[in-house]
């Protein structure tokens, strides 16, 4: 193949790096107008007035809206209705929204928000998760604070656990991951006409941003044009709440009738939109003495702060996750989405999985350890492999790669030396190595099914350009060169010839959410469809020009030439502008529906997603028993992901994903006190800087997926998923101590090894 | 948002004059790093900001015989960069002050932000203010009225807090050069390997005879109100001979010398324990080398 395989530079790169690249806050308008959003300072309390008549005369200010001045639906659709847009009656975390502002410049909205009083009567608030299931917590969601329940029931766990011989049951938590993006929220909302809305900004999801709109201020769908600016950085966390941003905008819009733009401050940003969902989780397996896992039995919860939003779906990939790519024959997982006084908890890279992941692979690691097991014998000996049944009883049935990655990642990193040559007592720095096996189920899965399709257009011009749409989404993960490579190979023209449309509503059908790694597939596929009858007619008019029937032709070097006969050729250019001459239509569309997915709600079995990408992760860290630092130094990642249709790109995913998952692992944590965020920025959040990075080796594994592009399968979330058990594995190595808890910072650490002491002096 | 005047004096003597009439309504920026996020955060809201920045004659460094002299508005990488006169005078005479000046923020800020604003900045955690204590540096502070030198020690008072009178600004920052046998250093940690806040530091300054220390200084950063001493460890190693156990015994002690809180960066156990871990680190290298 030409281009397909080929490591070609991004094809947004230039733009980005010289600064040509316009963000949403790049965007203005004529007559343009700034928003601010007036914000709650309790978590949870009655309002009981909001008088903006203070703010509403200050000049300058050109609207002041509140709950009741919203003309549609005062509701931001996810899954479960129950989030405002602006509170009304009750206030439910830090940082809600409770009015907007519009004026003629930042600072006078600024200032006309501190002028917005807010009368508040306080109320118990719920913080907890252990507590909020219990009988005496106050109730803010239902009778039980139970946004969802999800289960998983396979086999007989009873059973299964009589015929382990060692049975595991350890507690583990994980915390808040914020998602760090370079670019803040932010949206301009410009109405036309006096009766449409268009939305320009930063997101993952436009055809979530153009719902929210049209409910927001009452249009008809066709009434809103949502465009997507460059988005800086995503993960996730420009899923959902971007609707937030562009609701607020357009309603003041649409009062106001003047283009208003709304970007959120870093604080305003970390305080109020999404985070990682912190977790507690009861894991349990059991094992036989030879090494075969019997049966897994979970119960984990997921904070999921003060409105349902995501997290049902959330949740539900957490449990397909749970027991890890392992055969287990007996499972019993119970999950609750949890309500609390705290911010609403939403997608980040993982989605659900790396909280779980985390507890599996420790628990596996500890496994090894007790039945004194080398952990990646141990793994070998439960990994899933084709023809085998998940926990969800899915038959997999091909492009299963995991014992290829735990192959070439065991052998580049050299493991069997360095797990022997553990600790070391050389002044205070001991070494390990520790690993993971994951598993990501690619797309929307059963969870989503409804959303599982994808629209594409593309155009082939007269000067052998091609241009093309789709309804996914480039926010750095490199989507925009990935499908300009299969335009090109498909239409047999060079890469640089191909240019992609900016995301935009108005020119492809709803095709979903840019989220679970499913671009490559859903778009690749749709614009695969799309370039079919283009090929079509291009072949037909190249036989014309050749007197040959178009079976036999084929696409090469941009010529079109009779297959047993290369020298019988036509260059393609003439074959392009000969179809313009005789009017061909060389504009198509391309509609993929995905392949079928399943699930028993009450059983937790089915088909819960139509194919899996598969990974190992080794860590090998230094660790400072005197001081608990950690330095990581070096991570070897090995991927199945079906096809690298960009090597280049797909070691960049590999490379940025592990050292966000290294940063979730040892450092990254949003503190929280009496449900207020006290570390908004990055001088008190802390991720991972250049200096923190390790070595890395990423390496392909290619496994095709039959119904890929290419054979190409999801796989952009999958290098941060299973990186926090791999490191705290390798400190574990190195200090012979356990980690239930991350982030692994240096005062747990040293609190570990001191535990690890008292036990061995009383043990 | 901000209704507020700028001054931007030409002369010390004119900003001199703008402190005396404006005293404490007015805010005063060197480089801006710590000013300009209290502004937006509006932890203070001062009628005017008084822009010292241009003004060359607080941007030096002298020396003179023994004496070092270093202008307040020196950023921290003039102050550390080995390749230029100043950082290499650094170096040689007080290696600690540049290793601190080193490690201090990000390289945009040790670009802009300057050694005299961390020091009037008096926070606990300024990566400056340890090795000062141990170089035993004395502040020259000026106001129109005249000029005093106030010792490092008894600068800062509190977070935030530090003796400078509204109508003074620090003008020079004056200390000993290290003599031939003088060895020193400075070690911090936080929660990743750059672009950090101190958990806890340690300043460390003495002569070296090949075994035993002498004229010791111990400083602690980020484990009491403002810097302090550590002196019950620098007495104990002092004219003491430098063996594995007299060290372990000097961790042992520095541990019990910080008075620190829990916050947001770290806990009261995990800074006390690491004091001895930065020691170590900073003495080891001597144990026995001749």
């Amino acid at each position: 193949m030409r281009v397909i395989g080929k490591g070609v530079n991004r094809e947004d790169g230039y733009e980005k790096v010289t600064g040509r690249a316009l963000f949403a806050d790049d965007h203005s308008f004529p007559g343009m107008l700034y928003a601010r959003v007036k914000r709650s300072i309790y978590p949870h309390a009655r309002i009981l007035e909001i008088d903006t008549s203070r703010a509403k005369a200050l000049p300058g200010v050109l609207a002041v809206a509140t709950a009741r001045d919203i003309p549609g639906m005062n509701v931001v659709h996810v899954v479960i209705d129950d989030q405002p847009l602006l509170a009304d009656k009750t206030v439910m975390y830090v940082g809600e929204p409770l009015a907007v502002v519009a004026a003629e410049t930042p600072e006078i909205a600024e200032q006309a928000c501190d002028l917005i009083d807010v009368k508040y009567s306080k109320l118990p608030a719920v913080l907890d998760i252990l507590k909020a299931r219990g009988k005496s917590s106050p109730k803010i969601y239902k009778d039980n604070n139970v946004f969802a329940h999800h289960k998983i029931r396979k086999g007989n766990i009873e059973e299964g656990f009589k015929k382990a011989d060692i049975v595991l049951e350890q507690i583990y938590r994980t915390p808040y991951q914020e998602h760090a993006y370079l670019e803040p929220q932010g949206m301009v909302a410009v109405p036309r006409y006096g009766s449409t809305m268009e939305i320009y900004g930063t997101m993952q999801c436009p055809f979530y941003v153009q719902q929210a709109v049209a409910d927001i201020t009452g249009l008809d769908l066709s009434r809103v044009r949502v465009v997507q600016t460059y988005t800086g950085g995503a993960f996730g966390g420009k899923e959902d709440v971007p609707s937030l941003v562009a609701g607020q905008a357009a309603l003041l819009a649409y009062h106001t009738q003047r283009p208003v733009k709304l970007i959120y401050s870093r604080e305003e940003d970390i305080i109020s939109m999404s985070k990682r969902h912190p977790a507690w989780i009861k894991y349990r397996s059991g094992v036989t003495k030879d090494g075969k896992l019997t049966a897994v039995e979970i119960e984990f919860l997921f904070d999921s702060g003060a409105y349902s939003t995501l997290s049902s779906v959330v949740l539900w990939r957490g449990i397909v996750h749970s027991v890890g790519p392992y055969n287990v024959p007996h499972v019993k997982v119970d999950a609750y989405a949890v309500a609390t006084n705290k911010v609403p908890c939403g997608a980040f890279r993982g989605f659900g999985s790396p909280q779980v992941i985390f507890a599996a692979e420790t628990q596996m690691n500890e496994l090894a350890a007790k039945l004194d097991m080398d952990p990646a014998q141990f793994r070998s000996i439960n990994l899933l492999q084709e023809g085998d049944l998940t926990a969800t009883s899915q038959l997999l049935d091909h492009s299963v790669g995991i014992g290829d990655t735990l192959k070439a990642a065991l052998g580049s990193s050299n493991w069997r030396d360095k797990r022997k040559g553990s600790g070391g007592t050389d002044g205070s720095v001991r070494k390990g190595i520790g690993l993971s096996t994951v598993f990501y189920g690619v797309g929307l899965g059963a969870g989503g099914k409804q959303m599982a399709r994808a629209g594409a257009y593309v155009q082939l011009l007269r000067d052998g350009s091609a241009q093309f749409a789709v309804g996914t989404t480039e926010m750095g993960q490199g989507m925009r060169t990935v499908l300009s490579q299969i335009v090109a190979e498909q239409l047999g023209i060079p890469y640089k010839k191909v240019y992609m449309i900016e995301t935009d509503t108005s020119r492809v059908p709803d095709s979903g959410p840019t989220v679970a790694s499913r671009a490559t597939v859903m778009s690749g596929n749709a614009l695969i469809k799309a370039c079919a009858p283009l090929r079509e007619i291009l072949l037909k008019r190249a036989g014309i020009i050749l007197g040959q029937d178009p079976q036999f032709l084929i696409f090469q070097d941009e010529m079109i030439h009779l297959e047993e006969h290369p020298e019988i050729a036509v260059p393609l250019m003439k074959v392009i502008e000969d179809c313009h001459h005789h009017r061909e239509n060389m504009s198509h569309e391309g509609w993929f529906i995905s392949p079928e997915t399943s699930w028993d709600p009450e059983t937790g079995q089915g088909k819960a997603y139509f194919i899996y990408s598969w990974a190992t992760n080794i860590a090998e860290v230094e660790v400072d028993i005197e001081t608990g630092q950690v330095k990581v130094l070096k991570i070897t990642a090995a991927h199945d992901m079906g096809k690298a249709i960009n090597p280049l790109l797909v070691e960049g995913q590999i490379e940025g994903g592990a050292l966000q998952g290294m940063g979730y692992g040892l450092m990254e944590e949003v503190l929280v006190d009496e449900g207020r965020i006290i570390n908004p920025n990055f001088s008190t959040y802390i991720i991972p800087t250049v200096i923190d990075a390790p070595e890395f080796q990423p390496i392909i594994v290619e496994k095709p997926f039959r119904d890929g592009p290419y054979g190409a399968k999801g796989f952009g979330e999958l290098p941060l998923m299973g990186v926090a058990p791999a490191v705290t594995a390798a400190i574990s190595h190195a200090l012979g101590i356990t980690l239930h808890e991350i982030p692994a910072t240096p005062e747990r650490i040293l609190e570990a090894i001191q535990a690890a002491k008292k036990a061995n002096l009383n043990g | 948002m901000f209704d507020i005047k700028i001054y931007k004096p030409k002369t010390l003597d004119d900003a001199l004059e703008i402190k005396a009439n404006l005293l404490n309504d007015i805010a005063v920026l060197a480089g801006g790093t710590d000013l300009t996020i209290r502004l937006k955060e509006k932890t203070i809201i001062p009628k005017g900001i008084l822009d010292i920045s241009g003004l060359e004659d607080l941007k030096f460094v002298l020396e003179d015989n023994a004496i070092l002299n270093i202008g307040p508005l020196c950023t921290h990488n003039e102050l550390s960069d080995r390749h230029t006169d100043w950082g290499a005078l650094i170096d040689s005479y007080a290696p600690e002050l540049g290793e601190g000046c080193r490690v201090l923020g990000s390289p945009q800020i040790r670009n802009i932000a300057t050694i005299g604003g961390n020091i009037v900045n008096s926070s606990p955690v300024g990566d400056t203010i340890p090795p000062l204590f141990v170089l035993g540096a004395r502040l020259k502070v000026q106001s129109l009225k005249g000029e005093r030198y106030v010792d490092i020690a008894d600068f800062a008072t509190a977070p935030g807090k530090n003796v400078l009178k509204p109508t003074e600004l620090l003008t020079g920052i004056v200390f000993e050069k290290h003599r031939k046998k003088d060895r020193g250093f400075f070690n911090k940690i936080g929660q990743r390997r750059a672009l950090f806040i101190a958990k806890s530091s340690v300043a460390f300054k003495g002569s070296w005879n090949g075994d035993i220390f002498s004229g010791v200084k111990i400083a602690l950063g980020a484990v009491a109100p403002t810097v302090i001493f550590a002196p019950e460890t620098a007495a104990f190693l002092n004219d003491n001979k430098l063996t594995r156990d007299t060290l372990d015994q000097a961790c042992n002690i520095i541990r019990t010398e910080g008075r620190p809180i829990n916050d947001l960066r770290s806990t009261v156990q995990y800074r006390r324990v690491v004091l001895g871990a930065l020691l170590k680190k900073g003495l080891l290298p001597f144990l026995g080398k001749k």
